[in-house]
């Protein structure tokens, strides 16, 4: 129950990132849609789209009003709160986390200076990912993580959109609170805000009595300072994105710590045709990988072994 | 007896025209001086911590002189507006009820500062907000002396006009 009443505030949350009109719109969509919701869509000159479960389809009452560019552009000043000064170097990266953890992915033109991406002008599409706790979600995948009762290093994989973020904060809470295993301190680099999703310093999602989190940092930094600071038994990191992540973990994973992380990927052999995660998977940081796919409606967990540079 | 009531209340109200007008180049003064100060403020918070802006518009109300602390105050509040209106009509409007005493140009610097004020770069902001600075403050500039050459003036001609209905009607 008290999760039904949360799913319902994180919607009304990132509805409220929405222009008036539409957030009126989308607020009047059915109970069961609200909770369900994944990701609000807006592409100028289409009307707004809701992402469920079973797919994209359009929002009552906006069929006929299609979205415009100052839609895009006021919905960013809102997420922003009106300071663009404070977002421009994550909107430089494509994408900006607001309060609770919702994450707005953002297209349009991009603005070059001297051969590098400045900005973004002329806004076309937007984003908007629906923060979620879902508590359970760890249930049966945990215990495959184990080995002796210890949590071994785990990689969890899946494309875009399936979970991962959700499942790695669950697996930190379970663990930071002993649930289903050995309790353990947990340090998270969250350097996008959507694992703890922190604000004045308290984590807005549930990620366990024995957890810090340095956020809005860059993982790589985040994690060496987790490592020098913080002593950490376990160290967890949301998208591997880059080789410094990659040189970041190695460094951990040669100090002795349990290793958590997530990579973009249908599955080991796709992640292994990627350079930066060759390296990855052949130097065994990983014991265990997750790969997470749907089956039909639901999402599936697959637990397999990465031993001996195995993809 | 009414005579002299309706003539002193005459040369009562001569005066404090005079007075009125005499208080109006002081509070321009005044008001100039605390939005070139809050802007300088401003610039200060960009430069060195990038504060978000409904931050820095809290720390305003709290912070700046009188009367530059009252629009702060009404632009804050209005903030839970963004969504309906963009953040330059909200400072326009904030502005507009604000009832500053400053002439149009003065009012089109701090107009202007709306259309900068959240939409750029740390850097860009605080290029605006300088240039804003310098233009307050060759504003304060004028509206000092346009109050040492005029204040007096306008007390003695409140006060004599206000002496001569006097004498006329008597």
């Amino acid at each position: 129950m008290a999760y039904e009443k949360k799913a319902e505030d994180w919607f009304q949350e990132a509805s409220a990132l929405l222009p008036v009109w539409l957030r009126c719109a989308v607020r009047t969509l059915p109970e069961r849609q609200r909770k369900e919701a994944e990701e609000f869509r807006l592409r100028a000159g289409q009307p707004a789209s809701i992402v469920l479960p079973n797919g994209e389809s359009r929002i009552p009452g906006c069929k006929e009003r299609p979205i415009t560019s100052e839609d895009i552009g006021i919905t960013l000043e809102i997420a922003s709160q009106g300071s663009a000064h404070t977002v421009l170097e994550r909107i430089k990266h494509g994408y900006l986390t607001v309060g609770g953890g919702h994450r707005l992915g953002l297209c349009g033109s991009g603005v070059i200076k001297d051969s590098v991406f400045m900005n973004m002008r002329q806004l076309s599409s937007l984003a908007i990912r629906i923060a979620k706790e879902v508590p359970g979600a760890a249930a049966g995948v945990l215990e495959q993580l184990l080995d002796e009762g210890m949590l071994q290093s785990t990689l969890i994989i899946s494309p875009p959109g399936r979970g991962k973020t959700t499942l790695l904060r669950e697996i930190i809470r379970c663990v930071s609170d002993g649930e289903g295993a050995v309790a353990l301190r947990v340090g998270v680099a969250d350097e996008r805000g959507e694992v703890a999703a922190m604000e004045s310093g308290l984590p807005r999602m549930a990620v366990g009595a024995r957890t810090d989190v340095m956020d809005c940092c860059p993982k790589r930094e985040g994690l060496l300072m987790l490592l020098r600071g913080m002593n950490p038994q376990v160290l967890a990191m949301d998208e591997i994105t880059a080789p410094e992540d990659v040189d970041a973990l190695e460094t951990a994973a040669g100090c002795g710590v349990i290793l958590l992380a997530t990579a973009h990927g249908g599955n080991l052999r796709e992640l292994g045709l990627r350079p930066v995660y060759r390296r990855l998977i052949s130097e065994n940081i990983f014991r265990r990988a997750v790969i997470i796919s749907m089956d039909g409606k639901k999402r599936r967990y697959d637990v397999v072994p990465m031993e001996d540079g195995v993809c | 007896m009414l005579k002299l009531i309706g003539s002193v209340l005459l040369m009562g109200g001569a005066s404090a025209m005079g007075f009125s007008a005499a208080a109006h180049l002081r509070t321009r003064v005044r008001c100039l001086r605390s939005f070139a100060a809050a802007v300088e403020y401003m610039e200060r918070e960009l430069s060195f911590r990038l504060t978000p802006t409904p931050a820095l518009l809290r720390d305003l109300t709290d912070t700046a002189f009188a009367p530059a602390n009252r629009f702060f105050a009404h632009c804050s509040g209005k903030l839970s507006e963004l969504g309906e209106k963009p953040l330059n009509i909200l400072w326009r409007q904030a502005l507009e009820k604000s009832g500053l005493p400053l002439e149009q140009d003065e009012m089109r610097t701090l107009f202007e500062l709306g259309e900068i004020i959240g939409r750029y770069d740390g850097d860009g902001q605080c290029e605006a907000l300088s240039l804003a600075r310098d233009r307050l403050e060759g504003f304060v500039k004028c509206a000092l002396e346009e109050q040492y050459r005029l204040e007096k003036v306008y007390r003695a001609l409140g006060l004599s006009s206000g002496a001569f209905l006097l004498l006329v009607l008597l």
